[in-house]
């Protein structure tokens, strides 16, 4: 059951339905060319703008935009202009991009960057110059480690190719050095250099030309914004220096830092697709992507068909243990149906002619005729995700680091360049009466070189690399940039009852024989009579009988009533097993046991009787229980200063004995599945809000939290909106992945502080025009170097698994289905 | 029903007696099954008129384990 199964039913490339508010209505679309998170309050402030237009909502996560108007007054299609106008595309939202399309943008990626480091290698040799020293071994070490990662991207490809392409990597630099070394280059370096420079700007990264571009006309200053001033700065530098052919001006290293803040500028997009990709194709392998099909009674023939061709009106048989395709009617047939999808409890509710089943929801021990009254875009499911959908873009963003840092970076340095320009020019006229232009040009354009910080690209991906590492050795999944950055932020934790604080299945809790020591024939008997049977409360049965190691008799014959027991021969003895008052309606005398029940029950325990030729033997009490970890982490969460929730569609009673044994204060019961999302959204009215489940009932609240985490043997929908998935479905997890969070985030600073520090001291000293532009090349090898070794300091195995973990052919897993 | 009891050579941690466990659970007849790698045993519940004990050895062969000996728990005593 994927969100990916729903099929568009309009040409329009948005969807579009009324606003819970009078006169308005709401449209939602899909929105490419995000290029990073300042993009959603560009958004937000463009739409914002125009007349008509009462709330704007954008998640970058999800590029999904969800916008609330008065149709009066403004048109959906003014909206998708003025998107248009300022470089982004809009496509269906109800569409979701397939695992080949992903696939092959990967491959485009990083072919971009092994086209890259060849025009690196092929640069660094020619600008190399014996004459400065040591300072001239730098590039070398940056052409090796390059020609590494190149070995590592087409490893997958074949060994031998990433062989044979490192190797010739190496030839084709040293050939260079050499023809450099013997002077042959003299004349022709600063040539060779420019052309290098103008095909990775404008051949190879013309993709980031065009998104900076973008930015620049929605007035956003990002990183690709920041790299294209540096590239441009270069070459800019370069070509006046082929036009005043100055001896000892730095013609070729000025092409030469150009294509190297190029190469590693599109070895960072490489990696943070990496890393994007990876978390989106484990969470597919944890996904059942079967095709869901129904069994549809046409002309007494029962055929099997994908759901999407059952029509409403249509008879369809649901096994035992099916789950039924649709929302329906029954028709003819009897069982208990787990209607877990909407409160989350697991304990069927008992079904016969004429009432109401969900699709969706899990057939029990009965065959059942359904007649199907909703399908698609009316059925509960599609509710569901249509909910999940509007929290999707409702989802709080979070500015990341990166271009929280940028916003007040990239203005700095313009600036800084601006004012080398303005002091060499002003200073030089007042101490020598004529300006010097040459040295203020060559201040402000050393200030742009020197002022992109290329490591800052890795900084983000390489700590999430890491902290992705650290989470999968807990045996959680964290799959979005709001996992990392945003859990830290966390104050305020929402957990689901059934499935997430308890077990979710019932399990024996007590047995009471009347007979002492007759314990284990009660068992027995009860396991041999509910043997056959798949019902929750029977399985528990069997299972607390097999813990015990006894082994149930063989039963001769048996009869089952749904909702009361069922009736066996036993060694040509009737043994009644069920509802307490069905032994009594069977003549049964529960004597003394009566009381017993009664307390058990008001404790929340469902009570199954046992008597044999008409005589009670004892009773079994079952209930789902609390997960073994649930108080401890609670109150660990407690203790690192988090208020808990709990949220649950069950009844009262339930929940008050739930919230008080793990020690939770609030608690919302009887919650249905829209308004557990709308519970997260109040809270977030607060403080940030982290959403815990695994039903399909929590899947709009898991998308509309901050954080949204669901329980690693959780519904598919539950996965799918979850931000971290715990796939131990350990409790226990939830502290340390708010500690992983945290610690990551600090690499992520110690990354951006590093990042920026070398140019941060770079860019004073390149205003004073007296540098030469090779030194922008040091600045980014050498915090190049020092991220890597911060991020995967004895941990190196991580980075490399990364790298390998994706673009593999899935095994074992069917294709997902084309809706 | 019956309980048998396997005892296994072969695994190596409880990730083998989990793998065990499940292939063993995917059984028709098999009603429930416990794998514990400390105990180096196998303690399956299963129907006898829908599964042969032969058959469940195969199951748990079939990866490369062995099953050097196997025995029917008593009835109705631990």
């Amino acid at each position: 059951m994927s969100i990916a199964t729903q099929t568009a039913s309009s040409f329009r490339p948005w969807s579009e339905k009324p606003s819970a508010r009078a006169n308005r209505r709401k449209i939602r679309a899909r929105i490419g060319g995000l290029h990073c998170s300042l993009c959603t309050g560009t958004i937000e402030k463009a739409l914002g703008r125009l007349p008509g237009v009462d709330k704007v909502a954008v998640s970058l996560t999800h590029e999904q935009a969800l916008v609330e108007y008065d149709p009066a007054v403004a048109r959906p299609e003014q909206f998708l202009q003025t998107l248009r106008d300022i470089g982004y595309t809009i496509s269906d939202p109800r569409k979701v991009r397939p695992f080949e399309e992903e696939e092959r943008e990967l491959v485009r990626e990083a072919r971009r960057f092994v086209l890259a480091v060849v025009l690196s290698v092929a640069a660094i040799p020619i600008i190399a110059d014996p004459t400065v020293g040591w300072i001239g071994f730098l590039p070398a070490l940056v052409c090796l480690s390059l020609g590494v990662f190149v070995f590592f991207v087409l490893r997958s490809t074949g060994l031998w190719i990433a062989i044979a392409s490192a190797s010739g990597l190496v030839v084709m630099s040293l050939t260079l050095l050499y023809l450099n070394l013997q002077g042959y280059l003299t004349q022709t370096a600063p040539w060779l250099t420019g052309a290098l420079a103008l095909l990775l700007v404008f051949g190879v990264g013309r993709h980031i030309l065009y998104m900076a571009i973008q930015a620049l006309r929605r007035g956003i200053l990002n990183q690709h914004v920041l790299l294209e001033i540096g590239a441009f700065a270069g070459i800019a530098g370069g070509v006046i220096g082929l036009i005043v052919d100055r001896p000892g001006y730095p013609t070729a290293p000025f092409f030469a830092v150009s294509v190297m803040v190029g190469t590693y500028h599109i070895f960072s997009e490489w990696l943070s697709l990496i890393v994007k990709t990876r978390s989106s194709q484990a969470v597919k392998r944890l996904l059942d992507l079967q095709p869901e099909t129904a069994r549809v009674v046409r002309d007494d023939k029962e055929i099997e068909l994908p759901i999407q061709e059952v029509s409403a009106g249509e008879l369809v048989r649901v096994r035992p243990g099916e789950r039924i395709p649709a929302d329906g009617i029954v028709f003819s047939g009897h069982s208990g149906v787990d209607q877990s999808l909407i409160t989350g409890e697991a304990i069927p509710v008992e079904k016969s002619e004429g009432d109401l089943v969900i699709g969706g929801s899990i057939n029990g021990t009965g065959a059942l005729l359904v007649e199907i009254t909703a399908v698609g875009e009316g059925s509960f499911l599609s509710q569901v995700i249509r909910h999940v959908e509007d929290a999707r873009a409702l989802k709080p963003g979070i500015l990341h680091l990166v271009d929280r840092v940028l916003l007040v970076y990239t203005p700095t340095v313009l600036v800084v360049a601006a004012l080398a320009v303005i002091g060499w020019f002003v200073g030089s006229w007042l101490s020598s009466g004529h300006a010097d232009i040459e040295r203020a040009v060559f201040a402000g354009l050393s200030v742009l070189v020197m002022g992109y910080p290329c490591a800052v690209g890795i900084s983000a991906p390489l700590s999430i690399v890491r902290g992705a590492g650290e989470a999968a050795e807990h045996g959680i999944l964290m799959r979005t940039g709001e996992a990392f950055q945003g859990f830290r932020l966390v104050e305020q934790i929402v957990l689901d009852k059934t499935g997430t604080l308890t077990e979710g299945r019932p399990l024996m809790h007590e047995i009471e024989a009347v007979r002492s020591g007759g314990e284990h024939e009660l068992l027995a008997l009860a396991a041999a009579a509910e043997a056959s049977s798949e019902h929750p409360l029977a399985q528990a049965v069997v299972a607390a009988a097999f813990e015990r190691g006894v082994t149930p008799p063989d039963v001769d014959s048996f009869e089952a009533l749904p909702g009361k027991g069922v009736i066996a021969r036993l060694s040509s003895r009737e043994v009644i097993v069920g509802n307490p008052r069905f032994l009594a309606d069977r003549g049964v005398d529960l004597g003394q046991l009566r009381s017993r029940v009664e307390a058990l029950e008001a404790a929340g325990r469902t009570v199954i009787g046992v008597a044999r030729e008409g005589r009670v033997l004892g009773i079994i009490a079952l209930g789902d229980t609390l997960r073994p970890d649930a108080i401890e982490a609670i109150a660990a969460l407690r203790n690192a200063g988090l208020k808990a929730i709990l949220v649950t569609g069950d009844n009262e009673r339930a929940a008050q004995w739930v919230a008080r044994e793990v020690g939770i204060d609030e608690m919302h019961a009887g919650v249905l599945p829209q308004d557990k999302a709308a519970i997260v959204r109040r809270l977030q009215a607060n403080a940030r809000v982290a959403m815990v489940g695994d039903g399909i009932n929590d899947a709009p609240a898991l998308m509309q939290a901050d954080v949204g985490i669901a329980m690693g043997g959780g519904t598919d929908i539950a996965i799918e909106s979850a931000d971290i998935i715990i796939l131990s479905n350990r409790l226990d997890a939830l502290p340390v992945a708010r500690e992983i969070s945290s610690r990551s985030y600090g690499k992520m600073v110690q990354n951006v502080t590093l990042a920026f520090l070398f140019n941060g001291i770079g860019i004073p000293i390149a205003a004073t025009g007296l540098i030469h532009p090779v030194w922008a090349m040091v600045a980014m090898a050498v915090s190049v170097t020092a991220i890597f070794f911060n991020s995967l300091w004895g941990t190196p195995r991580l980075f490399f698994d990364a790298i390998r973990s994706v673009g593999q052919p899935i095994v074992n897993i069917p294709a997902p289905q084309v809706a | 029903m019956k309980t048998t009891i396997f005892r296994i050579e072969g695994m190596n941690c409880d990730a083998c007696a989990d793998s065990i466990k499940s292939l063993v659970e995917k059984e028709p007849g098999v009603r429930m099954a416990s794998v514990s790698f400390d105990e180096r045993l196998a303690r399956v519940l299963y129907d006898p008129q829908a599964v042969q004990e032969d058959r469940l050895v195969d199951v748990i062969q079939r990866p490369g384990f062995r099953v050097v000996s196997r025995e029917a728990a008593s009835k109705n005593a631990r």
